[in-house]
């Protein structure tokens, strides 16, 4: 948090339609006076403070007005300012939280919400970093289905939440995000607290961004922002408000209506592309389904189970920024096995088959996507994927398409789709069941080991969470596939994905919106999260979690160091010829042993660790859980093996 | 840590013992001399293979218990390994090769059958189980 306190009185907006009204007479006279005095201070010589000629330097007037601003004369207290209309529109989205890191751009917005609105719909959640907030909102949609709102503070707040806004971008998620900020600035504070163009600084990874300069428009704003952000292919938006414009009285009379919120259908493919598709899958001898981002909700998954099984197709989910689109013990969960060579490959939200398309064209086979990442309209961020020569591409939203595809495949088959179903059938069980088999096997490998190794510290998990409905809210990054393995992704909550942009810093905070999400259904969310991840912003996430009373067990896989870098640097240390042996130095958290278990503690959360003995591991983590079960965080410190 | 580098440490001064002990003909020829002390701080702190491999070398990719390599073969690949997922050492003596070779082999297997591991069979079953269901 940067120090926000203490911006002037209002001024009027440069465009306050709703002044036309004419009941902003009273008000526009104070902020005019107030706007000619703050510029007169504003260009007073700094006479003994030395400042060099034509240089404009804060003055003590100016840190005066920042962090003392004028008391309302008596009798004239604002009793209907404009940020409760604000609210109404907010209420209308039906946003159930906003986090919530202050700041004195929307303190008249952050009164409303508490006083206005009695803190519900949506309800203040207390975040000690921006980054942290976007990061819950990012993990909250997934697990929710709907967006979360966070409010930020001009330039300041919005660059610490631009990492993790850059992320729900890169995993096509929404947001709304709103950043205030004063279009007249005359303070010392909060001069470097606006800006000409607030949307420019995170537009590059957001779907869409207005600023707001009256309540009208706030109001479409706010309607259209929610519209596009969650409309496929999602992605977060933002709304620039003006702090002036929250503090404006609302007229006796007001009565601006809230605009109705109208959600569009997602864009479904082609009725005849689909069709095209649905022949090829039915004449092929080996399809093979890949999956991205597919299941953004439960009718997803379950639409996936229904089109795989139809097909008797082996699906393959995608590995890092996949989301949960398939039952991973299921025994069309792989890809067909190493004999499997497929005719025909179904792409369903991959935004990359560059590779797949080639390989099937050099075999003689075919390529189908169906992705909405064609209704992309630019982006400087390369997150797209490579231009992917597939055979059949069909712009549309993945599982808005699937019923149709489904429906097609239905109709078409006949005896011959009936007799390929069960001649794969048995081939693909045939082919998965020595994978599991294997699967199980290489968890057997350092068994004892301390550091713990990963598929012990998961499986000790699975056995103390088996008669819970658990969610893993955080991404499998750094456990690799060993999640998906040891414990039964039977449902389509039981994983919240990754972080999208391959970025350090989302999976403690993203993992407590996701808690947050499953808190009201009396799930168990778990959180495995990197030590190198939890270093970022996870420490005063949990502070959060405790605050709120949030239900989350969160296991830092504490491998002391940042692994993959320093293979990277050993690379290119031996390809030079200069040595290998000093490429731990910038990789290696260690010397001093950070000790996470006592962090969390001193965030009021109930902590055990380290341990590195996998006998002790079991215990500790029924203890945690025990705690996580009667509704609140806690944490286990895991000394790990790197992975 | 600390405990677990004091385990790993008495363990490789005992295949240090070991390997002194050994009778010359039981080299081949040409093959040199390991020391797994060497190999264990060669193994652990300088050259940091655990980062990829495992504190126990079996826990990461690749395995390295068994161990598959002849001590030859071993230097061969680690000084010009010609595999994206793992750097070449071309910096790297032989002789600490050796040491690392020598230390890794000294490192007790540690990988009970899934049958011998009550949690591990209870995930299996339960997971051919589901498979089997068609779930």
């Amino acid at each position: 948090m940067t120090s926000k306190k203490g911006d002037q009185e209002p001024q009027q907006p440069d465009a306050y339609t709703v002044a036309r009204r004419n009941f902003l007479k009273g008000a526009a006279v104070g902020a005019a006076t107030a706007l000619v005095a703050g510029a007169a201070d504003a260009q007073a010589p700094a006479g003994a403070s030395g400042a060099r000629a034509g240089v404009a330097r804060p003055t003590e007037a100016d840190g005066r007005a920042d962090f003392d601003p004028p008391e309302p004369r008596p009798g004239t207290f604002i009793e209907h300012p404009a940020s409760d209309y604000m609210v109404d529109v907010l209420r209308a989205l039906d946003l159930d939280y906003v986090a919530v890191n202050p700041g004195s751009s929307f303190e008249g917005l952050h009164e409303s919400i508490l006083n206005y609105g009695g803190n519900r719909k949506p309800e203040i959640l207390t975040v000690l970093h921006e980054e942290a907030g976007a990061a819950m909102a990012h993990g909250y949609a997934k697990a929710a289905g709907k967006p979360m709102m966070t409010l930020m503070h001009g330039t300041v707040g919005l660059l610490h939440a631009s990492m993790a806004i850059f992320q729900a971008w890169a995993d096509r998620v929404p947001i709304f995000a709103v950043v205030a900020h004063n279009r007249n600035p005359t303070g010392v504070v909060n001069r470097p607290h606006s800006a000409q163009d607030m949307g420019a600084l995170v537009r590059d990874y957001v779907k869409f961004d207005d600023e707001a300069t009256n309540l009208e428009r706030f109001a479409q704003a706010a309607m259209r922002a929610y519209v596009i952000g969650r409309t496929p292919p999602m992605g977060p938006t933002l709304l620039v408000v003006d702090s002036a414009l929250q503090e404006m009285p609302l007229p006796p009379g007001f009565d601006l209506p809230v605009p109705k919120l109208v959600m569009p259908s997602p864009p479904q493919g082609d009725a005849n592309a689909v069709r095209e598709a649905a022949r090829w899958l039915v004449e092929a001898e080996r399809p093979l389904i890949r999956t991205g981002k597919l299941a953004r909700t439960p009718a997803g998954w379950d639409l996936m189970v229904e089109l795989a099984e139809l097909l008797q197709a082996p699906v393959d989910v995608g590995g890092y920024g996949s989301w949960q689109d398939f039952p991973s013990w299921h025994p069309l969960y792989g890809n067909g096995g190493p004999d499997y060579r497929p005719d025909v490959v179904l792409g369903l939200e991959l935004n990359d088959m560059a590779a797949t398309a080639r390989s099937l064209r050099a075999a003689g086979g075919r390529t189908i996507s169906i992705c909405s990442e064609y209704l992309y309209q630019g982006t400087n961020i390369h997150d797209f994927g490579p231009y992917s020569e597939v055979d059949l591409a069909i712009a549309g939203d993945g599982e808005a398409t699937l019923p149709a595809l489904i429906e097609e495949i239905r109709r078409l088959g006949g005896r011959d789709l009936e007799r390929r179903r069960q001649v794969r059938a048995e081939r693909v069980a045939a082919a998965h069941r020595a994978i599991r088999e294997q699967e199980i096997d290489a968890a057997r490998h350092g068994w004892n080991a301390s550091p713990i190794s990963v598929p012990r510290m998961i499986a000790e998990l699975g056995r103390q969470i088996r008669n819970d409905d658990w969610a893993i809210v955080s991404g499998h990054q750094f456990t690799g596939t060993w999640q998906r393995r040891l414990l039964n992704h039977d449902k389509h909550y039981r994983y919240n994905g990754d972080c999208g942009g391959f970025g350090i810093g989302y999976d403690t905070p993203a993992s407590v919106g996701g808690a947050l999400a499953h808190r009201e259904h009396g799930r168990l969310p778990i959180a495995i999260v990197g030590d190198g991840d939890f270093n970022f912003v996870g420490a005063g996430a949990l502070w959060t979690a405790a605050h709120h009373r949030i239900p989350l067990l969160v296991i830092v896989h504490n491998n002391r160091a940042y692994h993959a870098e320093v293979m990277l640097v050993q690379r290119v240390a031996g390809r030079r010829g200069r040595g290998t042996d000093k490429c731990h130095i910038g990789n290696v958290i260690a010397d001093p042993n950070p000790d996470y278990a006592k962090i969390a503690q001193g965030y009021g959360v109930y902590a055990e660790g380290p341990i590195a003995d996998p006998a002790e591991l079991g215990p500790a983590l029924e203890r945690a859980l025990a705690r996580v079960r009667a509704g609140e965080p806690a944490l286990v410190d895991v000394i790990s093996q790197p992975r | 840590m600390s405990e677990r580098h004091a385990t790993i440490t008495a363990r490789a001064a005992l295949a240090a013992l070991a390997a002194c002990a050994l009778p010359a003909a039981a080299q081949a020829p040409g093959e040199l001399v390991g020391d797994p002390v060497r190999g264990e701080r060669y193994f652990t702190t300088e050259y940091k293979c655990y980062a990829c491999h495992g504190f126990d070398a079996q826990t990461g990719e690749r395995r390295l218990l068994p161990m598959r390599y002849t001590q030859e073969g071993f230097i061969t690949f680690v000084q010009r390994s010609p595999l994206p997922q793992m750097p070449a050492f071309p910096d790297m003596p032989a002789q600490a090769l050796a040491d690392v070779y020598v230390y890794i082999q000294s490192i007790p297997v540690d990988a009970p059958e899934v049958d011998e591991v009550p949690l591990l069979k209870e995930i299996r079953d339960a997971k051919l189980a589901a498979f089997d269901a068609g779930e």
